[in-house]
């Protein structure tokens, strides 16, 4: 804590969680408003107690940054910058893979998923690419859908499958 | 039954007789384990059909060894990748990480499995004799004791954010309020759920967990290009045979920690409700606090491993002991051993012993058949596991990713569940890169609603009386040794800083 | 008690073969091939519950009747609110069921305002047996008779452990206390076996739920009434008697159904299905095997309780009836 003498500390990203920690205590108080004593009771505490040490942190980071301890900015946040692009790029084909999941199943999702991952994080040359996508797809749906009967959403591939066999 | 020689040397042949059940259920369980999602409880009702085809005895057999085997195998992906796979991981982590990144992933292996497998033997064993005395727990131990007993467990946030308490405490808070999401304990009404129907049960906890840790770890994994940090590679290190042995060698040198770690899971796995992760979560918090050296904790020290691996599985037999003593499964997995049980047309709880004394002793004894089969799997799964780390983080990160979604979806069957999962993955990551723990959060979110459960029932009996709370001799006892518990490591601190040479405390 | 160590690993295989096979998704479109898949059946309370048991029990010589096998997902949460909800919102197509628990869950439909209609939305179309509510203690508990705990709640607040609130064990409790004058404090556990446990180890000074509860338990509890005209299973509940004989009360019988329920949808979409499951339900009924099974698992075959859909929803319509008559009692704050 104590940054004397070292170069001011970046503290935007730190502030996200505190933040957001409080934004979702002051919705669930508001959510709990007309319930009765006993449903309220223990969620209020923690509301309070998170907007406490919230209000405690904010004064800290206030007191840093106008003794120059801190400055505004996201420092390491992200990252190495130069992958930063790829890794973002990570982030939305895991968004895709749960839009995507329920009409092409878990199969073809996976495997289109691992392949445009893969790529992307700079795994090469593509014919590996698609093997290692390829074969962890068909393990993991031989694995969790043949054998073990998970009822995971059946695309084209597990519709094709379960009226071959 | 008398408990004889010749009786109980006649229950532990035919236990091992049934290896042919027992090793099977133990790769199963071990690999379920390993897969976030997957944990016992869940194996056990995908592979119902199944059970309930064999008949009772090898039903029980079969997935007592699951049970057992899945708590060994969660400890493996906490210590290669920062991600547990069952809840009862979760602690294992925050020294089994550590260890991996210092290229000791086989020595944390080590401790890890020969912790579960002599925890888990020790606490069978002790069950065996100890039976009638453990199911008094239940009687002693209501929701006051309960709601301490999890304070304990809270306790470790305070430990674990030592480098930067105010973050550590905010975390610990929002991973409470987050955990006290959904429906209300007595009146059912869905608090701070957004309206969505999928949180009115509350945060689901595989989600959470594979978020806070699988995604988050797959997400900064990709910063670098191996978990194992350069400067102590796991290529310097030879993974031959003799290391092995030495390794697990090491690990049984633990023995004393392991013991009482064990035996302080069997008594909280014998509550009922409480499980495998507060019993992890408070085996460290001692373990930690007993500690010459608490300082070391959370950077990679054996005892770290040690503890909440005895501990979670000290609980595997210690759930069973109300389903069999009482007739009342203490939690999920035993009450689908119940359903076993009652499919089967076998009464439970005290009858089972009168009934059929074979079958209840030999519940006991095959888990402790299958701690002992599992000895000889200890030394090719250190030997061989650790290469995981040497993977690439270009193909484990999206391997990581794309494996843990599907256990996030399993325990519910919610594709709403994966979304739940990115969320805390993204939650996780801020966490991370900002210094805030995501163990603490999960802690928040695991115990913060099994202590509003407690609590708000203890009001409820008690009649809205805050005194309740004191209202018990052994809540008092706990009350003072959590004190203790929270002031000793400063007082101890302080009086080393005075004296010079450090205070010599505990039980290690 | 193995006979033969191959039997179970031939068992093994054909199993997960079969797990395999049900795994797969082809869609039959004719009538006459239903089923041709699993049928899913959701449980709106947790595994290794009462309802668990009992859909169990069912299904395993249901199966026989209806040539196929079937799937459990169990959703605890809010009372039930939840697996209501979530089955409401599965494809009507008379491959998923609904095991529902007439009394608790009309009672929470009605109090928690979830917007399914029963009828309008959803149906019972048979039930299967039904049970009346019970007060009883543990082993090593004081109370002795039903008239020596009303007497002590008469002097200061009882605790009773509930399931939850909205159920006709709730119910039956909270009106003997008005009807007496004794006063009872309702504590609910959240399911039957947590509420079980909390009376057998003293944490609270009784319990009520289904009498299959208490039963299941054996020597571990003693029942001290029953919430009915008579107490149906004498021998097995140590010959309790009926909480309106005991206290000289006039208490509405509290029960509660097993039923079996479908969405409505289904009914008009795929009437033939819905004519296969009422049949093969029945044939199940009727099958000695089924009376075999319901003893097994531990519970009196007077339970069982056979009714069609006109039965099983005039049960529903009675109970609706019940938790508005009650609804201050169990909602205030």
């Amino acid at each position: 804590m104590s940054q004397q003498g070292k170069p001011s500390k970046p503290v935007l990203a730190d502030l996200i969680l505190p933040v957001g920690a409080a934004a979702y205590a002051v919705y669930y108080v508001l959510s709990v408003r007309s319930f009765p004593f006993q449903a309220q009771v223990s969620g209020m505490a923690m509301a309070i107690l998170v907007c406490l040490l919230v209000s405690i942190f904010l004064v800290r980071t206030l007191i840093g940054l106008r003794r120059g301890r801190y400055r505004l900015g996201l420092g390491d946040f992200l990252g190495p910058p130069e992958s930063v692009p790829n890794r973002l790029l990570f982030v939305g084909f895991i968004l895709a893979y749960v839009a995507a999941v329920p009409w092409l199943g878990f199969t073809l999702t996976t495997f289109v998923f691992l392949c445009l991952s893969f790529a992307v994080v700079g795994v090469r040359p593509w014919r590996r690419v698609v093997v290692v996508a390829g074969t962890a797809a068909l393990v993991g749906w031989l694995f969790f859908i043949v054998l073990l009967g998970t009822r995971f959403p059946a695309g084209p591939f597990e519709r094709l499958m379960g009226a071959l066999f | 039954m008398e408990l004889d020689a010749a009786t109980l040397a006649g229950l532990f042949l035919h236990a091992f007789s049934l290896w042919y059940v027992i090793v099977p259920a133990v790769l199963i369980g071990i690999v379920m384990g390993a897969i976030p999602g997957f944990a016992a409880h869940n194996t056990i009702i995908i592979l119902l059909p199944l059970t309930l085809a064999f008949d009772v005895e090898t039903a029980l057999v079969f997935m007592v060894a699951l049970y057992c085997a899945s708590h060994l195998g969660g400890g493996v992906p906490a210590i290669l990748v920062n991600i547990p796979g069952t809840g009862g991981a979760a602690a294992t982590t925050l020294d089994g990480y550590p260890m991996t990144k210092k290229g000791e992933a086989q020595k944390a292996l080590a401790l890890s499995f020969v912790a579960s497998v002599l925890g888990g033997l020790i606490s069978s064993v002790v069950t065996l004799f100890a039976l009638p005395y453990l199911s008094r727990v239940g009687y002693y131990v209501h929701s006051v004791e309960m709601v301490v007993v999890m304070l304990f467990g809270l306790a470790l946030i305070a430990s674990i954010a030592a480098q930067d308490m105010l973050k550590g405490l905010i975390a610990g808070a929002f991973g409470l309020m987050l955990g006290s999401m959904g429906a209300d304990h007595i009146y059912a009404a869905p608090r701070g759920t957004f309206g969505l129907l999928e949180l009115f049960d509350g945060v689901p906890l595989v989600p959470a967990l594979i978020g806070l840790f699988a995604i988050s770890e797959a997400l900064v994994m990709l910063e670098e290009t191996s978990i194992v940090r350069a400067e102590d590679g796991a290529g310097a290190r030879p993974v031959d045979w003799p290391a092995t042995l030495r390794n697990v060698a090491y690990a049984c040198t633990k023995w004393w920690h392991i013991t009482w770690c064990s035996l302080l899971g069997l008594v909280i796995g014998v509550i009922p409700g409480a499980g495998a992760s507060i019993a992890a979560f408070v085996a460290y918090q001692q373990s930690l606090f007993f500690s010459k050296t608490p300082e070391a904790y959370g950077r990679g020290h054996p005892e770290g491993v040690v503890a909440p691996e005895a501990a979670n599985n000290g609980v595997t037999t210690g759930t069973l002991v109300p389903l069999l003593a009482i007739g009342v499964p203490g939690g999920s997995t035993a009450a689908v051993m119940m359903v076993v049980l009652q499919f089967h047309g076998f009464p439970f709880g005290p009858r089972l012993f009168v009934e059929a004394p074979g079958l209840a002793y030999g519940v006991i004894v095959a888990m402790a058949v299958s701690y002992v089969l599992m000895i000889p799997m200890i030394f090719p799964m250190v030997r061989y596991l650790s290469k995981v780390t040497v993977v690439s983080t270009l193909y484990l990160a999206p391997l990581i990713v794309a494996f843990t979604l599907v256990g996030a979806f399993v325990p519910r069957g919610f594709v709403f569940d994966i979304g739940i999962a990115i969320a805390f993955g993204l939650i996780g990551y801020v966490a991370r890169k900002t210094g805030y723990h995501v163990a603490a959060i999960l802690i928040g979110v695991i115990l913060g609603p099994l202590i509003e459960r407690s609590f708000i029932l203890a009001m409820r009996i008690s009649g809205n009386d805050p005194f309740v709370m004191f209202s018990s001799a052994i809540g008092n006892v706990l009350w003072v040794l959590l004190v203790l518990t929270l002031v000793m490591p400063y007082v101890l601190k302080r009086l080393r800083e005075r004296s010079g040479p450090p205070a010599a405390e505990g039980a290690e | 008690m193995l006979s033969h160590p191959r039997l179970p690993r031939r068992r093994f295989l054909s199993a997960a073969a079969g797990t395999a096979l049900a795994a797969g998704v082809g869609r039959a479109a004719f009538a006459q091939d239903y089923p041709s898949r699993n049928v899913h059946i959701t449980v709106p309370t947790g595994e290794g519950g009462g309802a668990d048991r009992d859909a169990r029990t069912f299904t395993k010589v249901w199966a026989d009747h209806m040539k196929t096998n079937f799937e459990f997902d169990y959703y605890p949460g809010a009372a039930g609110q939840v697996g209501y909800e979530f089955y409401m919102q599965q494809e009507p197509n008379a491959y998923n069921l609904l095991f529902s628990n007439i009394g608790p869950e009309v009672i929470m439909l009605t109090l928690q305002n979830v917007g399914i209609d029963i009828g309008k939305d959803l149906v019972y179309i048979k039930k299967t047996s039904t049970e009346p509510m019970a007060v009883w203690v543990g082993p090593s508990s004081p109370f002795k008779s039903l008239e020596a705990l009303v007497d002590e709640a008469k002097k200061r607040t009882v605790t009773v452990s509930v399931s939850r609130l909205p159920h006709p064990a709730s119910i039956g409790m909270l009106a003997l206390g008005e009807a007496t004058g004794a006063t009872f404090n309702l504590v609910p556990f959240g399911g039957g076996n947590p509420s079980a446990m909390a009376a057998i180890t003293g944490e609270v000074d009784c319990c009520a739920l289904p009498l299959a509860n208490p039963i299941s338990l054996g020597d571990q509890a003693i029942v001290l009434g029953v919430f009915a005209d008579r107490n149906p299973a004498p021998d097995e509940a140590n010959g309790a008697p009926a909480v309106n004989d005991a206290m000289g009360t006039k208490l509405p019988p509290l029960t509660s159904s097993r039923a079996w329920g479908i969405h409505k949808a289904a009914i008009d979409k795929y009437p033939e299905r819905i004519e296969i499951l009422k049949t093969t339900m029945q044939e199940t009924l009727d099958d000695p095997a089924y009376a075999e099974a319901v003893k097994a698992s531990g519970l009196p075959t007077a339970f069982i309780d056979v009714g069609n859909q006109e039965a099983a929803m005039a049960e529903a319509e009675a109970t609706r009836e019940l938790a508005i008559r009650y609804k201050d009692l169990l909602t205030g704050g």
